[in-house]
């Protein structure tokens, strides 16, 4: 537990907004900070937190793909009661357009960081981190887990999809770890608690088009079945991504980017 | 009679994308919204997709695609809360959830419903026998679309 770091309000839930940074658990080497935010949400409903790690031994991606977290970056969980199941999803968009501009305020002149839709963090077309959403429901009420990783002094390995990169490489050195992971808790977290409150918003569709990956480009979105090929268009007004498929626009909230031979 | 979220959803889909007109038919109701005003230009109307599952060829005896949802001879829907990929297991080499023949109760997790890469847990609100999954995995769901037909004891 970490009392008094955290101020909630006493309103409506979708009110409570941290004015402080979260409560923050930090751990040493854990398998998933996901599954430990489980636990520590189902201890403290209606609390925020951030569950921090220096190392994850069983991170994981999309459906239960490893997600490499060795010591020198930020794997993080922010624990975030949510008013309703539905805005969780839009919730971790939100979340990718605050953390690049944590990143960028971090890293001053670093190249513009993008999202690839709807959860990868680029620089320069490589892969810098990732969120990866889950929703718990506890005492009928739906707490979104919001696991971010970002590649901070770490090594990095190019996976098979998209090269990858560290935020070090593009520093005049190592980065202040600490520094940014504190950043990152607090400036998303309020993102997040704002977005709980105000609901989507034009401005979070010009900011997430701002910073998209690919817009305009052909692209294939994978899924469970047959790959779906088309014109990345942008983001429509909830978060869902716009395809240009034989002149007719279509709306997708489910699959993967990739523009693998489309070039 | 279509309900009245869903007709909330529709018509708050259809400002967000400046859609004018919005035409749905299946084999029970056919809605047709129209909006005012006449821009110069028609916007193709906009449905929430996800990558299509491949058709399946016949039932894997745990799912059935007719089931047409809503109370039938006393059984109760467990509905999708949004729109989104079901996952009957919380990963490919899990078993599933729940099944037909599973008992629930009030709290026990029955699938996954994913959505921008968040992974919602759907939780039963009752309790009973579950009769039959209506979502293969990895379907597309509907908001409101009844994912489960439940039994209550």
């Amino acid at each position: 537990m970490c009392a008094g770091s955290m101020t909630q309000s006493a309103g409506p839930r979708s009110e409570a907004v941290p004015v402080d940074i979260p409560c923050r658990i930090d751990l040493g080497m854990v398998g998933s900070t996901n599954d430990e935010a489980r636990r520590w949400a189902a201890e403290n409903p209606d609390a925020w937190a951030a569950v921090v790690a220096r190392e994850q031994t069983a991170g994981r991606g999309r459906l239960g793909r490893a997600w490499a977290s060795p010591e020198g970056g930020a794997w993080i969980t922010l624990v975030c009661p949510a008013p309703s199941q539905g805005v969780a999803s839009p919730a971790a968009l939100v979340a990718g357009v605050a953390a690049c501009s944590v990143i960028e305020q971090v890293i001053p002149g670093i190249p513009t960081p993008k999202i690839r839709w709807p959860n990868d963090l680029l620089i320069e077309g490589r892969k810098v981190g990732g969120l990866l959403g889950e929703t718990a429901v506890i005492d009928r009420r739906p707490t979104l887990l919001l696991g971010i990783g970002v590649n901070v002094n770490n090594r990095v390995d190019d996976d098979l999809r998209t090269p990858a990169v560290n935020l070090a490489a593009h520093a005049d050195g190592p980065v202040d770890l600490p520094a940014f992971v504190d950043a990152l808790a607090d400036r998303v977290s309020r993102r997040v608690a704002g977005f709980f409150g105000s609901g989507w918003t034009d401005d979070l569709s010009k900011s997430l088009n701002k910073r998209l990956a690919d817009r305009g480009r052909r692209v294939r979105l994978e899924g469970a079945g047959e790959p779906i090929a088309g014109v990345l268009i942008g983001v429509g007004a909830g978060g869902e991504l716009l395809l240009e498929i034989d002149g007719e626009r279509r709306a997708f909230v489910s699959g993967e980017l990739s523009c693998r031979g489309l070039e | 009679m279509i309900d009245i979220r869903k007709l909330k959803e529709l018509v708050k889909l259809m400002v967000e994308n400046d859609l004018a007109e919005l035409d749905l038919r299946d084999k029970e109701e056919t809605v047709t919204i129209r909006r005012g005003g006449s821009g110069p230009e028609m916007i193709a109307p906009t449905a929430y997709h996800v990558p299509i599952a491949a058709p399946a060829a016949a039932s894997n005896g745990q799912a059935d695609a007719d089931a047409s949802g809503g109370a039938e001879d006393g059984l109760i829907a467990i509905e999708s809360p949004m729109v989104g990929t079901f996952y009957s297991a919380a990963n490919p080499d899990s078993e599933a959830f729940v099944s037909a023949g599973s008992q629930v109760s009030e709290g026990t997790v029955v699938c996954i419903v994913e959505a921008m890469k968040v992974f919602n847990e759907i939780k039963s609100e009752l309790t009973g026998t579950v009769e039959r999954v209506c979502v293969k995995n990895g379907e597309s769901v509907e908001f409101g679309q009844p994912l489960f037909m439940v039994r209550p004891s």
